[in-house]
């Protein structure tokens, strides 16, 4: 009865599982049975399928094993490349617990649109009452991520970056490239912190491989002993400042939840990452990054999530538009550190 | 404002066609029914909100129209309790109308406007002032900001990201 929209529907659940199969199957395994295959909600960028896989892995013993089916979502502006995805997952499942990858179709050839399967992490997003325990590991496996050699040719997600402000410069004109393809209502105040970003740009010693959306929402907490289960969500990983990914981390209230800190104290978070060999911390540019990061989720919140819940064949389109409502409190708290800068 | 009537009703119409309609069970007949009623209700906001405004002032100019024609023609037969209560509904029709000269897509055309010329003001000014010239235009900008942000937070506050109250939106743009 619609007659207003022309919308694709979903890929279906049945099918997307038989697609994950068959991709397995691809990669010279065999498959069983796929079961219990059930969407997974709470992410506007991608859809989630979870399934178990009775399977035998090519030189190794039959098993069970809960994976995760992520595909894209179509017409979104921050689409990301699913090949340096699993070359920076290659890079750091060496540092610390991150999803094992088991599939990857970059241009969607066998699964509906392009899309990765990974392991199923279990765990929790830490809350209020998360251990030291976990912020060391926390804090020690970013140590470890930062201090990677970087290497390989320019477009490798491992490809090095000079020192000075080359890589802050490319990560605004990023941001800013993402806003003006959303062609939304101009923001007065987004403008101005663009510009104070551009005029006090630190200079970077050494840039490192950042997680680059490092937030309590992407860490999972193995809720049986409190340790560090996985970090997860690598897509947005880039090569830049450490700080970038230690303000992410200590800036309160990304998640959806009122005010939630996640217990991540940036204080306690930023002394266990000295203490685990960390590069060292300078606090103006630990401000720096503070404004950045906030300024990038203003951008993501109020303009990108807009124009993908006007314009994309997202399953969360609801989600997108819900979510611009969070763009305020987030510029509220811009407006604030711009005041204190 | 980001989050308003059209973005709201777009995608709460695509997400019911897309997600939740191919969801329902081929024994929900019911529910299946009354989506279906959903969606066509959105549906038919979404299309005709634009014109809403347009809508209601038109009507009442016709209205006001019937009034003067009744006015004219019962002139003579009127009491006086009904004469002075059809010249006052008359002369606020009249002096609504008036005021009506605008509508809510222009108001928004022209903040639009305004918004992007003083955004790239900011933009291409910031880069070449002097220190004392930064603060001031950080200071004008902040200042308007948190203003603004403070009704646009007011307008979203059934969402609950806030962990403190603020007022109530009805108290800040009637104050």
């Amino acid at each position: 009865m619609n007659p207003e929209t022309s919308v694709m529907p979903l890929p279906s659940r049945a099918d997307c599982a038989a697609a994950a199969r068959a991709l397995i199957t691809a990669q010279g395994h065999s498959v069983h049975d796929l079961t219990s295959a059930r969407w997974l909600a709470g992410s506007a960028s991608h859809l989630h399928l979870a399934f178990d896989l009775d399977w035998t892995p090519v030189d190794a013993a039959r098993r069970r094993t809960p994976m995760v089916l992520r595909l894209e979502t179509p017409g979104l502006l921050t689409a990301t490349q699913r090949a340096r995805e699993c070359q920076v997952l290659a890079a750091v499942r060496e540092c610390l617990p991150v999803p094992r990858l088991y599939a990857c179709d970059e241009a969607g050839a066998v699964l509906p649109r392009p899309g990765l399967i990974f392991a199923l992490v279990p765990g929790v997003v830490p809350g209020d009452d998360v251990g030291a325990g976990f912020v060391d590991e926390l804090a020690a496996g970013l140590a470890r991520v930062h201090a990677l050699p970087l290497q390989g040719d320019t477009g490798s997600a491992l490809a090095a970056l000079p020192p000075g402000t080359v890589a802050a410069s490319q990560l605004l004109e990023r941001w800013e490239q993402l806003r003006a393809a959303a062609d939304c209502e101009a923001v007065p105040l987004l403008e101005l912190a663009g510009a104070w970003l551009r005029a006090e740009m630190p200079h970077c010693r050494q840039p490192v491989l950042l997680h680059g959306d490092l937030h309590a929402g992407n860490c999972l907490v193995d809720s049986r002993d409190g340790h560090l289960s996985a970090l997860l969500d690598w897509e947005m990983s880039f090569v830049g400042d450490h700080h970038f990914d230690l303000a992410g981390l200590s800036l309160p209230g990304w998640s959806e939840a009122k005010g939630r800190t996640a217990g991540l104290d940036p204080v306690r978070f930023c002394a266990a990452y000295a203490a685990a060999g960390g590069l060292p911390l300078d606090p103006v540019a630990l401000r720096y990054y503070e404004v950045l990061v906030v300024w990038a989720r203003c951008i993501l919140l109020h303009a990108v999530s807009w124009r993908c819940a006007l314009q994309s064949d997202s399953h969360a389109q609801a989600r997108l538009a819900w979510m611009t409502g969070r763009s305020y409190p987030l510029m509220a708290q811009l407006s604030a550190l711009l005041a204190r800068a | 404002m980001q989050l308003q009537a059209d973005l709201a009703l777009k995608s709460a119409i695509d997400t019911l066609t897309r997600v939740v309609q191919p969801a329902l069970g081929a024994d929900e007949t019911i529910a299946a029914e009354q989506l279906e009623m959903v969606v066509g209700l959105l549906s038919v906001l979404h299309k005709r909100l634009p014109l809403l405004y347009r809508f209601q002032c038109e009507e009442l100019e016709r209205a006001l129209g019937l009034g003067d024609a009744l006015a004219a023609l019962l002139d003579e037969s009127l009491s006086a309790e009904e004469r002075t209560g059809l010249d006052a509904a008359r002369a606020k029709a009249a002096r609504e109308l008036g005021r009506a000269q605008t509508g809510p897509n222009r108001v928004q055309a022209a903040t639009r406007v305004l918004r992007a010329m003083t955004a790239e003001l900011v933009r291409t000014r910031y880069a070449a002032a002097s220190a004392a010239e930064r603060a001031a235009l950080r200071q004008a900008v902040l200042d308007y900001s948190d203003d603004q942000l403070l009704r646009d937070r007011a307008w979203v506050a059934a969402q609950d990201w806030e962990a403190t109250e603020l007022p109530s939106v009805e108290s800040l743009l009637f104050e």
